[in-house]
């Protein structure tokens, strides 16, 4: 599943693994969260789950992964802001979105 | 999919009036009134409206996703509508919103919901999905872009 990843990205790029804690999981509100503070870095920020990747700051692509309570995400960023990236998602997440 | 349920040729408009928000919630809570499934219509817009004050379900690329939850419904009630013109929702990007997908779901079940995002959001997503959808004539045509 990860076959075409290309191996300088991997190369620079972080990855941190995190659980969806919110009852709720990432609906929208969270989903605009994240998208949020996504944007606010320049480089590539991709949320995977079970194999499948998607883009952190595209809303209806974070949608898709159907990241219910309990699911295990794992985040990924380049780029050179890429360790402050990971460390304002994976706070969200901490944070249960600010929500039960 | 069972998932996919919800949204039915009933629940579908290809042309709603509204220019505000607040009409266009009204307009598409009117048409999940006519799927049958909804005890108490302004309970349902009431629970729309107070989701939308805490931050908008407009989101990008002309999607909104207005939601509520509330006890008139028994399970996940989905509506699809249409305004080419565009309204101004508030939208995470700023720009005016043209594909509106409302669902209804009961309090207690949080579980379908996130699912049937998950769902609706695939085809969503795919930009020459919503340029099909825009350009929709009939809402058997809107079902089969979605639903396949």
């Amino acid at each position: 599943m990860d076959s075409d990843r290309k191996p300088t990205k991997a190369a620079a790029a972080l990855t941190r693994e995190v659980t969806v804690l919110n009852r709720y999981g990432i609906h929208a509100r969270p989903a605009a969260l994240l998208v949020k503070a996504a944007t606010g870095f320049a480089g590539e920020i991709l949320l995977e789950k079970n194999g499948v990747q998607v883009n952190a700051k595209s809303i209806m692509g974070l949608l898709t992964l159907e990241g219910n309570h309990g699911a295990k995400l794992k985040i990924h960023a380049a780029g050179p802001d890429a360790a402050a990236a990971v460390a304002a998602l994976a706070d969200l997440f901490e944070r249960k979105f600010y929500e039960d | 999919m069972n998932l996919k349920k919800p949204l039915t040729v009933e629940t579908i408009s290809l042309d709603l009036q509204g220019d505000s928000k607040e009409a266009i919630l009204a307009e598409m809570v009117d048409l999940l009134v006519a799927s049958g499934h909804i005890r108490d219509r302004d309970a349902v817009l009431k629970a729309v409206l107070e989701r939308e004050k805490r931050m908008s379900t407009g989101m990008q690329n002309g999607i909104a996703i207005p939601h509520g939850k509330t006890d008139s419904v028994d399970c996940l009630v989905a509506a699809l509508g249409i305004k080419r013109a565009g309204v101004d929702f508030g939208a995470l990007d700023g720009q005016p919103s043209n594909i509106f997908v409302m669902t209804v779901s009961p309090d207690s079940r949080t579980g379908p919901h996130i699912q049937f995002l998950a769902e609706i959001s695939r085809p969503l997503n795919d930009a020459s999905v919503r340029a099909k959808l825009l350009a929709a004539t009939s809402p058997d045509e809107v079902l089969h872009l979605l639903i396949g």
